[in-house]
């Protein structure tokens, strides 16, 4: 008798044992808040984003407010606090969707500068981040004259852009506008259209299917006295196609052509691997398939960067139109 | 160390000087209904005290006797002990072969820790040998395998029941030296990493090393898995043929004339079905593997050439399109010689060619990518032993390695890749065993003149040691040290479920080749001659170790970078045997670490707790019943905190990232800050072995996790699906031996 109840003593507890240990893969939701925060010295208004994070079992985060919260930004000895509103953001008629925000028109972004972001809220934790903002950039092109007559240089012709790029810049990319006047019901309006790098296909100036820069890692040191220059080319081949759809839509009579304007974007550090991260880790030469993480956001989530744009303006004749290269 | 190389010279003087004057007594140990040698047989002069262990092919050799009459014996376990007498002359040198027959299984009572195992124990520390006595103890999973077989051992983890893959001391995957006969075998894996390609029915012996190896390995942190095999009968041709519910196996062996023998052994998936509901998932996989070796024993069998061949191959071919194929396979062939160069020396040789290759072809799927990988190596390898006139021996060695290593993959962008690269590794070694009172001494170096000839690291030289000191009759101290380099590596990520292949590489040249230096200090001992208990200590410091660079953003970073790796814990395992039951307990606490990038993490392989407990109780003649449980604390994984709406910037450079709305985030803790819920199973087995002349038979019943634990394997974050490792699964096996 004794054995046996042993025996069922044994199988019980076996069978106990063999019971489901609950799992759950969620840790307690972390006390953090998400801040995105882009500053930039080419627009007179300034964003920060601050949202809660949500537990991991609810399906779909909201970009929620969080209440009672104070944004300040400080660089050196002056602090600006930022104001609270909502963003309406109209998706389609009828349907709007309202972004809390905190914004300021009185922050004029100092070029080179350092910036120190604070957000304070009731119910988190103080979260910083420190950013510096790139100096200016210098462009200069030696391509002035392919511009300005690209019917008389070879199609083949580089239109190089060299640039001196600040210290705090980690990433950077260049951008080729044509501005021109169109004449409309008798009056002359402005348009401009970006050059791009690679023309495949089109169908009018509208739908320009091409290969655009995009941001990439500067590859110059980055020595505050070092004269390292970057340059990018464009192609005269496809600054020729875009006269001609250009021409082609308007007509070579309602055509002024105004200036080329090359655009410097310059990223710093935490915006750029922010960025890259975000955006699936584009490394064409890595061995990996996983994915890395960023935030500078120090106890919180998200980015807290800056980025600025400079500018090369070359004045153009105003008739460019196509005609026979010589 | 200039005591130690002084004390080595002064040695290798006496040694050719005493030469001329001593009587030695060698030969082999065998099997008498085989014809096998017997690894690590025990030979003894009991009068005299002295005795050796014979090597890896059963050879032996006694130096120093006295001339006169002498009664010698040999034995091993589950083999009958035969005496002889024998008488020798001063300066002469007697042959002695012996062959022993075995004793059935069943009903034998068997010593715990054999006599000439105890030596080589007693030599170098975290040693394990499994015999094929023990090997077979395990209950099996789907099938017999050598890798389960091994994880009962101590300090050995796997991170699930769907791998054999394991990881030793706290080191990772790839860290493992896996040998058969002397040829690296690159990925020894059949079905998912389910079991490995090696069919324990063709080794005769395997040493596992756990830590602080011996000189004459190199190339790896952590490990060494040493497998010997089988050259098969020269008694009379003899089959096997055995079937599970998995695949089905033939093996041939038998004598080819007087001086030549062969062994023959294949296998092949048959049935998906038990690996469909063992993965819980249709898993459309066939694989083979088979084995060929031809030997010739000459010079009354104390010289051996061998050739031999081993391929295997697996294929997965999903049945949709959006699922990828894998295919990969292994084909080995070697030449090997041994035997007594002269007196005294006794030489083993190698060249071999070890080929890897393995493709994933992703054929319509839009989520993973293509790759492949292969390695062909040839090696060619000579390791010498001297004996002297007192019991002190002297080894050496060199290799000359040429691996070529190519891995083709298509990364996240969609732009393929290829890595190549064809170094060749040179390295040399010597050790010595000697006794330096009161300390039994095993030490010397690996020499990785590879490394010092591209000045990667300073790790060249690679002394290894271990000093044993008696504590009592029945107790043993030992203290050992060893450092270990390694210049190769996989590229899986660390943190994969399932590797179904793993693609090598060279360690990139801007990286300090891996380097690890262990510490053992053990003590070992029988209180009972029925009972043996070890406890170690160790701490292994791999101060460098190729990590990912998880901070990696650009082109411009390095996809890899150094980091390091500390691991120590603290290992018991004691054995009991009797006629009525054999008990193996083990216990083993480890903490393991990696540091990268500054960062401090546990590797899923971190293990704080494990347990492994196995008993076989023979019931009655040719009936064993076998119990084993294992407990392992859960390993680490890294939570999930929260979710947000992540902002990816489309229009930040048009000046508008005020208003994204974001796509949903999950928001991932610390790496490995969390526990899974503890692991453990019981597995029992029924063997049954009958004889109906000429035939021999086993039935075999197999019950996979008796009380149905539902141990997690894998969770989905993302779906919210679980994934248990093996439920309650009984098999059966039949084999039938002619």
């Amino acid at each position: 008798m004794k054995q046996m109840f042993g025996t069922g003593a044994i199988v019980f507890i076996m069978f106990a044992c063999g019971c489901d240990d609950s799992f759950s893969p969620n840790a307690d939701l972390v006390n953090k808040v998400v801040v995105f925060g882009v500053l930039t010295p080419n627009a007179s208004i300034q964003f920060v984003r601050v949202h809660p994070i949500v537990s991991p079992e609810e399906s779909n985060p909201r970009n929620d407010s969080v209440s009672g919260t104070v944004v300040r930004v400080s660089k050196g000895g002056s602090l600006t606090i930022f104001r609270d509103t909502l963003l309406i953001v109209v998706k389609s008629v009828g349907d709007t969707v309202k972004i809390p925000a905190f914004v300021t028109y009185e922050l004029s972004i100092e070029r080179g500068a350092r910036y120190a972001l604070s957000v304070v809220s009731p119910s988190y934790s103080e979260v910083s981040a420190i950013v510096s903002v790139p100096s200016r950039g210098v462009l200069s092109t030696l391509g002035n004259l392919i511009l300005q007559s690209p019917w008389d240089y070879n199609m083949d012709l580089d239109i190089i852009v060299s640039m001196t790029l600040s210290p705090d810049t980690k990433g950077f990319f260049v951008r080729f506008f044509l501005n021109y006047e169109v004449l409309r019901n008798g009056t002359w309006a402005s348009e401009s259209v970006e050059v791009p790098i690679k023309l495949q296909d089109s169908n009018g100036l509208a739908n320009i299917n091409g290969v655009y820069p995009s941001l990439g890692v500067r590859t110059t040191s980055r020595s505050p006295t070092g004269f390292a220059v970057e340059r990018k080319g464009y192609m005269n081949s496809e600054y020729r196609k875009v006269l001609t759809l250009i021409y082609a839509e308007y007509g070579s009579q309602n055509i002024r052509m105004k200036k080329a304007v090359f655009q410097l974007i310059q990223v710093e550090d935490n915006l750029f691997n922010y960025y890259f991260v975000a955006n699936n880790f584009a490394d064409k030469f890595s061995i990996r398939i996983d994915q890395p993480e960023f935030t500078n956001i120090n106890g919180g989530f998200g980015v807290f960067g800056a980025f600025t744009f400079d500018s090369l303006v070359v004045n153009l004749p105003e008739d460019l139109s196509p005609r026979s290269p010589r | 160390m200039r005591v130690f190389t002084s004390y080595f010279i002064l040695q290798l003087f006496c040694f050719t000087t005493c030469l001329t004057q001593s009587a030695d007594i060698r030969g082999i140990v065998s099997d008498s209904s085989t014809g096998e040698g017997i690894p690590f047989a025990s030979v003894r002069i009991p009068l005299l005290k002295k005795g050796t262990s014979a090597n890896n092919r059963g050879f032996y050799i006694i130096t120093n006797v006295p001339p006169g009459e002498h009664v010698i014996s040999a034995s091993s376990i589950g083999f009958i002990p035969e005496t002889r007498k024998v008488s020798i002359q001063s300066n002469s040198k007697l042959t002695v072969n012996f062959k022993i027959a075995p004793q059935p299984l069943e009903g034998a009572e068997v010593e715990v820790v054999e006599e000439s195992k105890r030596e080589l124990t007693e030599r170098l520390s975290s040693i394990h040998i499994l015999g094929q006595k023990e090997m077979k103890l395990v209950p099996v999973t789907l099938q017999e395998d050598v890798f389960r077989s091994i994880q009962i051992l101590p300090g050995i983890v796997s991170t699930s029941d769907v791998s054999s893959q394991f990881y030793v001391r706290g080191g990772a995957g790839d860290q493992n030296l896996i040998l058969l006969d002397g040829m690296r075998i690159y990925n020894p894996y059949h079905a998912l990493g389910i079991f490995t390609v090696f069919d324990s029915d063709i080794i005769s012996a395997t040493e596992v090393y756990t830590g602080a190896y011996p000189p004459e390995y190199g190339g790896r942190l952590s490990s060494v898995v040493n497998l010997t095999t089988r050259s098969g009968k020269s008694t009379s041709f003899s089959g096997k043929s055995s079937v599970n519910f998995l695949s089905s196996k033939a093996e041939i062996e038998g004598p080819l004339g007087d001086q030549i023998r062969f062994i023959a052994n294949g296998r092949k998936s048959l049935f998906n079905t038990p690996l469909n509901r063992f993965l819980a998932r249709d898993t459309p996989l066939s694989f083979f593997d088979f084995f060929a070796k031809a030997t010739i024993d000459a010079y009354e069998g104390q010289a051996k050439f061998s050739f031999l061949s081993f391929f295997s191959g697996d294929k997965l071919a999903s049945n949709t399109l959006d699922e990828p194929d894998y295919r990969w396979e292994n084909r080995s062939f070697a030449f090997t010689a041994s035997g007594l160069l002269q007196d005294r020396f006794y030489v083993n040789s190698i060249v071999y060619g070890s080929f890897f290759n393995a493709n994933k072809d992703v054929k319509a799927s839009k989520t993973q990518t293509s790759s492949s990988t292969e390695v062909k190596e040839v090696t060619i390898r000579a390791e010498a032993t001297l004996y002297t006139n007192s019991k002190d021996v002297y080894f050496f060695g060199f290799e000359f390695e040429f691996p070529d290593l190519t891995y083709n993959l298509t990364n996240n962008t969609g732009t393929r890749i290829s890595l190549s690269s064809g170094p060749l590794y040179v390295s040399a070694w010597f050790h010595s065993y000697f006794e330096l009172n009161p300390f039994k001494i095993d030490g010397g170096a690996h020499l990785d003149a590879s490394s010092l000839i591209e000045g990667k690291s300073g790790y060249w030289f690679q002394p290894r040691i271990t000093a044993s000191v008696s504590l009592s009759q029945d107790w043993i101290l030992k203290l050992s040290y060893g450092r270990f380099t390694q210049n190769i590596i996989t590229v899986n990520n660390e943190d994969d479920l399932v590797s179904l292949f793993d693609a090598w590489i060279a360690v990139p040249q801007t990286l300090e080749n891996e380097h690890s230096d262990h510490y053992v200090v053990s003590v070992e001992g029988s209180p009972f001659p029925r009972l043996s208990l070890t406890s170690s200590v160790y701490y292994k410091d791999l101060g460098s170790l190729v990590t990912y660079n998880k901070d990696k953003v650009t082109a411009q970073d390095p996809d890899y970078v150094s980091g390091s790796s500390k691991a120590y814990g603290a290992e018991f395992l004691a054995r009991a045997s009797s006629s009525l039951v054999d008990i193996y307990m083990s216990y083993s606490l480890g903490w393991v670490t990696i540091t990268s990038n500054g960062a401090n993490y546990l590797p899923r392989y971190d293990r704080r707790h494990s347990i492994k407990a196995l008993s076989v109780f023979h019931v009655s003649t040719g009936l064993d019943f076998t119990l084993r449980w294992d407990y392992g604390s859960g390993f680490p994984f890294t939570p999930s905190v929260g979710k947000y709406n992540r902002l990816k910037f489309p229009d930040l450079f048009d000046g508008n990232f005020a208003t994204e709305e974001g796509s949903t985030y999950l928001a991932l803790g610390e790496k490995n800050s969390q526990r899974l819920p503890p692991y453990h199973r019981l597995d029992l087995s029924i063997n049954y072995r009958f004889s109906l002349n000429p035939i021999t038979a086993n039935m075999g019943l197999h019950i996979i996790n008796v009380y149905d634990r539902k141990n997690i394997f894998h969770f989905d974050r993302n779906t919210g699906q679980r994934i248990n490792t093996l439920p309650f699964f009984p098999t059966a096996t039949l084999s039938v031996e002619f």
